[in-house]
């Protein structure tokens, strides 16, 4: 049986809108039960006092501050260690046995659960190096789970970079590093800036592998080598343990606050970049 | 000065088991407009590209024979390639302005050959002068490249090669990504600057080739089939195969 083409495009229409809705309303759904939830209890003490009695009362300041220190920390180490990778894999080899086990390893390591880095970070940094439970600890681990996917995202922004640009750069009389560094960084930027920003993303809203490697506490941290305890973890700690159903929504809000906020900013500072390159 | 700036000797080269170019024997003179014509995948790009040795950027190319420049092999082990794609600069077939302002985009060469930023600025204006972008882009050296019209940013990557001062200008099909009005100016300039540089064109536009070049190579799968006065290709051709090509009859 056949429709006539207006019929079929008519459906397919309606078909995909509907879907589409779905998808976007679940999502917009989630964020508002929990800022309904959530946003009442955020109020300045909220955001600027320590916790008491475990949380169900008092705020969240050490856990921001945490949260903080543990991810850029992490990402201090992960991007140029990930950058470098990825540069090295596009333009210091060619492709061999050995760059594609890089990439198959890259690639097995980002699809891992989390508490596996968890785990090992707890057991390699905290245990054998002796470590501890502390910031480090965890920065640490979360730069081992983050390094496959800036590599990845990097190795793909610098690929897409024009075959002629390295032609040219050569052209000129550049070396290899100059080519690199002035031209094929610097078009492949918003796509590295991009995978940088995804990973900030996994850190801050890591929870197995912090809990493991950055511990529970809930003093406010004043040494890297202080436990302390991330956004993410104090949400579960609330809500598992039924200590405050609306602090758990509270913190949950300041979470999704604080990556909506990052995103949109990290995005306005890559356009701006791209406008003024292009 | 000789009256051969390139001479291409027997050279052949291989895209893993692609035999692409066959024994190829060409000689460019000075201060001229050569110009290498020939359908699609007759290797005349590549002929183009071994002149500055921008093959090997590719895995797995191997060439035999000689090219000399100015008498010295350019494939003689310990050449040095910096040196060599200065002198031989290459200007692609669609413009490829870098990311960067008009200004970077032409200080690019100078820069990365350490000449002292006093210097460099003089060395822009005159690139810019000579490729006639100067006056329209003086005010506004700090925009990005990519804002450019198509031409212009052709004009730009030519000003751009100028500014580490080569001897021999590669055009590899420099206006086929350009209106005609552009193309126009594209061929005037590049009448002006053959009083300073040998320039070696590849085109698929035969009119283009009878326009601006002085000689013409026609090549056809892999093989320079004939080599000559433009003049002469143009009108009466010795082979028959370039006969039927420069009357259109396949292409």
């Amino acid at each position: 049986m056949r429709f006539a083409p207006a019929t079929t495009h008519r459906t397919a229409v309606t078909l995909m809108w509907a879907l589409a809705l779905t998808a976007i309303g679940l999502l917009l759904f989630i964020l508002g039960f929990i800022l309904w939830h959530g946003l009442p209890h955020v109020t300045w003490t909220f955001l600027s006092q320590s916790p008491r009695l475990m949380g169900e009362e008092g705020g969240v300041l050490p856990m921001i501050v945490g949260t903080l220190c543990v991810t850029v920390l992490a990402l201090l180490i992960a991007a140029p260690l990930g950058v470098a990778a990825a540069i090295y894999l596009t333009e210091y080899t060619r492709e061999s046995r050995l760059t594609s086990v890089i990439r198959f390893g890259a690639d097995c390591l980002a699809g891992i659960p989390s508490i596996i880095f968890g785990l090992f970070g707890f057991v390699f940094f905290v245990i054998t190096l002796g470590l501890g439970l502390c910031i480090v600890s965890g920065a640490l681990t979360l730069t081992l789970m983050v390094l496959p996917t800036i590599i990845r995202t990097s190795e793909e922004a610098i690929r897409a970079v024009p075959r002629s640009y390295r032609e040219v750069s050569y052209g000129l009389g550049s070396s290899r590093w100059q080519m690199v560094t002035r031209v094929v960084l610097k078009s492949a930027m918003p796509g590295i800036g991009t995978g940088i920003v995804l990973a900030m993303g996994r850190c801050i809203a890591e929870t197995a592998a912090t809990m493991l490697t950055v511990g529970s506490a809930l003093q406010f941290p004043t040494s890297a080598f202080d436990s302390t305890r991330t956004l993410a973890l104090h949400f579960y700690i609330l809500s598992r343990e039924g200590l405050s159903m609306a602090n758990a929504y509270a913190t949950a809000s300041v979470l999704i606050v604080a990556m909506l906020a990052i995103n949109m900013v990290s995005r306005w500072l890559m356009s701006r970049y791209t406008a003024r390159v292009r | 000065m000789s009256d051969v700036k390139i001479q291409a000797a027997a050279l052949n080269l291989w895209y893993g088991d692609f035999h692409a170019l066959k024994s190829v024997n060409v000689s460019i003179r000075p201060r001229t407009i050569t110009a290498i014509i020939g359908p699609s995948g007759c290797g005349k790009s590549t002929l183009l590209r071994c002149l500055n040795r921008l093959n090997e950027l590719i895995g797995t190319v191997r060439t035999s024979g000689e090219i000399f420049l100015d008498g010295k092999d350019i494939y003689a082990p310990g050449t040095d390639m910096t040196e060599l794609r200065r002198r031989v600069g290459m200007v692609f077939q669609r413009p490829n302005p870098f990311p960067l302002s008009v200004y970077d985009n032409v200080a690019y060469g100078p820069k990365v050959h350490g000449v002292p930023a006093r210097e460099i600025e003089q060395i822009v204006e005159a690139s810019l002068r000579a490729t006639l972008l100067w006056d329209a882009l003086k005010d506004r050296l700090g925009r990005g490249a990519l804002e450019l019209s198509a031409e212009q940013q052709q004009r730009l990557c030519i000003s751009r090669l100028l500014a580490v001062k080569p001897e021999v200008l590669l055009m590899d099909e420099p206006c086929s990504a350009l209106d005609p009005i552009a193309t126009e100016h594209i061929e005037d300039l590049m009448r002006q600057l053959q009083a300073q540089y040998t320039i070696v064109i590849v085109t698929h536009n035969m009119q283009q080739a009878a326009r601006v070049s002085q000689e013409t190579g026609f090549m056809l799968l892999g093989e320079m089939i004939e080599f000559g006065q433009t003049q002469q290709i143009f009108t009466s051709p010795l082979n028959r195969l370039t006969d039927e090509y420069v009357t259109g009859r396949y292409g």
